[in-house]
């Protein structure tokens, strides 16, 4: 068998359609060609992180104007609810996990920026670390706000998006700081982790305002 | 080249279309879907929390899946609600021959073949060729992805990949469909998708090797000494 006649079946070999004959004569070959060894070793890692992928919760706001359009109601949650709109507020709080969902497509396009010289690199590096510490300070001071008051007033929907936007966001949140580390100046990530840090103070603050309306919070009483 | 949408990408077969290929045999042994059925017929006569709960219980794989094929976050937003709003409009066609999730499933996939088509005829893409070459690199002695790739990696270079490949890479790789299945969703031939899903892994084994990403990388990302 010759690499042209291995490497046309080596998607048939990964994919468990291939004769048994077939299958042997292409293992004889790949254990004595590491090229095709390696074409083939790469094809089965990219179908196992494809297989990998799932699902991809939308964005809360999605659901928010299919409910519109479709005439549903609210969801018979909680009574009362202290007046407070769900849909209008799932709507609000979740234009903010579009960053998440962007995750993907952020910085697919890259485009070649001008050089920069060793001095602006600095520069920029002292620039995104002051801001992410400035973030970092300002979702710790709105945390335990959120996190202490037992939130009551939201209905479901609107506490499983809360829930949903804040765990995607530290998942990205994660994510970004962990390429940091290997690649701490790259431009994208660094975009990225910003991004996600604003979506998160913007959703504490949605739901901090939320919860001080109902009085749940106590502050600005 | 002309755009893709006419040439090489005809669309979905009847077949497909009228829901006999994809989840052809996920009958129950009642030979319905007697739960599904009970859905659709509670989203029909209005009730809201049962519509609810079809979104809450689909909305998640049907967006992963409009996300890859589309490569766009906004229009995957789009197109889910359509699919949503017209799976809410059309649910009295639902008749339980196949599960609820897998007619969402092919309702998804329609949407996005016309949303793809629709696009391509209003951007006229001309430059984007689904006869890809394949990508030309040297040959490696060693596997050039890595063991784990990342997820973002991953998603990212999907979204880097042509729209032919993209669409069979996504529908074969990452959904799961066999050929038959893809072939029929997009109206090609079996071969043509086996060679569209080969293609997509030689270009996702280039974009996804570290070492290649370090020799394209723009120049605002290489670190100097």
């Amino acid at each position: 068998m010759t690499c042209h006649d291995c490497l046309e079946r080596i998607d048939e070999l990964d994919e468990g359609r291939l004769s048994p004959d077939e299958a042997t004569a292409v293992r004889q070959h790949l254990d004595i060609c590491p090229a095709c060894r390696a074409q083939a070793a790469d094809i089965t890692r990219i179908r196992a992180a494809a297989r990998g992928l799932g699902a991809i919760d939308p964005p809360a706001r999605v659901w928010a104007h299919v409910a519109l359009a479709v005439g549903a109601d609210a969801p018979s949650g909680r009574a009362g609810n202290s007046g407070l709109d769900w849909r209008h507020w799932i709507a609000a709080a979740a234009s903010v996990a579009l960053v998440v969902s962007s995750l993907g497509w952020v910085g697919a396009k890259l485009i070649p920026a001008p050089a920069e010289s060793g001095t602006a690199r600095v520069a920029a590096s002292e620039e995104f670390q002051m801001a992410e510490a400035a973030y970092q300070s300002a979702i710790e001071s709105l945390e335990p706000i959120a996190a202490d008051a037992d939130a009551p007033v939201l209905a479901e929907p609107a506490l499983v998006a809360v829930h949903a936007s804040l765990d995607a966001l530290d998942q990205t949140i994660g994510e970004a700081r962990q390429r940091l580390t290997q690649a701490p100046d790259d431009q994208m990530t660094q975009d990225l982790l910003l991004s996600a840090l604003e979506s998160k103070i913007a959703l504490l603050q949605d739901t901090v305002d939320l919860l001080d309306q109902s009085g749940a919070t106590g502050v600005n009483q | 080249m002309p755009c893709w949408a006419s040439e090489w990408y005809p669309g979905p077969s009847p077949q497909f279309r009228a829901g006999r290929v994809i989840g052809h045999n996920d009958l129950t042994s009642k030979g319905v879907h007697e739960d599904d059925l009970d859905l659709a017929r509670r989203c029909r006569e209005g009730d809201s929390t049962a519509f609810e709960a079809v979104y809450r219980a689909h909305s998640g794989r049907l967006f992963g899946l409009v996300s890859r094929m589309l490569a766009s976050a906004p229009e995957a937003e789009d197109v889910l609600q359509d699919v949503f709003i017209n799976a809410h409009r059309k649910m009295g066609s639902y008749r339980g021959e196949s599960s609820l999730g897998t007619w969402l499933y092919r309702l998804a996939v329609n949407h996005c073949l016309d949303h793809l088509r629709s696009r391509a005829a209003r951007m006229a893409r001309s430059t984007e060729s689904l006869d890809v070459e394949d990508a030309v690199e040297p040959a490696a002695s060693e596997p050039r992805v890595p063991t784990a790739v990342s997820r973002i990696d991953l998603e990212r270079a999907i979204t880097q990949l042509p729209e032919g490949c993209r669409l069979a890479f996504v529908l074969h790789d990452v959904e799961g469909l066999d050929h038959k299945e893809v072939a029929a969703a997009l109206g090609i031939t079996e071969g043509t998708s086996k060679s569209q899903v080969h293609k997509a892994r030689m270009r996702l084994r280039v974009l996804l090797d570290p070492e290649a990403a370090s020799r394209k990388r723009p120049f605002h990302l290489v670190k100097t000494s």
